[in-house]
């Protein structure tokens, strides 16, 4: 497996999307939103994601 | 060589020292703060990663494909399983819906809720006696006026009326 082609925002993606998850979990326990309202959240933080693993491969 | 990660001696480190607390302070609510917090877990494990990978970024070092292995997710579901399902027992949840209704039939509820009274009345020997407890004695007087009790009950029906 070459690793060496990977981008810095596909290694953060999981991170990310583990911080988000806390954070939305977070939210919902201290009375804040439900985790019902807040999930498409995650869709975006994703997508976000992806499109700066996009843009580095293009730059690259 | 297969690189080693920060992450999970810290949060052993972490489990440990609750447990240590909970050990040296009984008296402690441990699992409230945990089913309230557990979601700290997930955001401190995927903080202390990116600063992992930022760090090997810095250090120009090969970046690993994928930030969270597949073991590590594996985990994270159980730990949100875990978390989810000790928040609903702790009754501080607010997303478990109280009726799931499925053609007629109530899951997770078991049908209406009915309170009704309860009383009782036992009237009390003339004679003075004692009573042995569990590491207390007490002397009862002897025609002291009937003991009365009330409370309150409730009970659970499937067909809409308390039998």
């Amino acid at each position: 497996m070459n690793t060496n082609n990977v981008t810095l925002w596909r290694s953060i993606r999981g991170p990310v999307m583990l911080v988000t998850l806390g954070t939305l979990f977070l939210i919902d326990h201290s009375g804040g939103m439900g985790f019902g309202r807040t999930w498409p959240v995650l869709l975006i933080v994703l997508g976000i994601l992806w499109l700066g693993d996009y843009l580095g491969h293009r730059k690259a | 060589m297969r690189r080693s990660s920060f992450v999970a001696p810290i949060l052993l480190i972490a489990v440990g020292a609750l447990l240590l607390a909970r050990t040296l302070y009984p008296g402690l609510q441990l699992m409230d703060y945990v089913a309230r917090y557990w979601p700290v877990i997930l955001i401190g494990w995927g903080l202390l990663r990116i600063v992992e990978i930022l760090t090997w970024s810095a250090a120009a070092k090969p970046l690993p494909m994928r930030g969270l292995s597949g073991g590590e997710w594996v985990l994270i579901v159980f730990l949100c399983l875990f978390g989810l399902s000790l928040h609903t027992v702790r009754g501080v949840a607010n997303w478990f819906p109280e009726h799931i209704q499925v053609d007629g039939l109530d899951f997770f509820d078991g049908g209406e809720r009915y309170e009704y009274p309860v009383s009782g009345e036992k009237a009390s020997s003339h004679a003075p006696h004692v009573m042995l407890g569990a590491g207390a004695v007490g002397l009862m007087n002897g025609g002291a006026p009937p003991q009365k009790l009330t409370s309150c009950s409730w009970m659970r029906s499937l067909s809409g009326s308390a039998v």
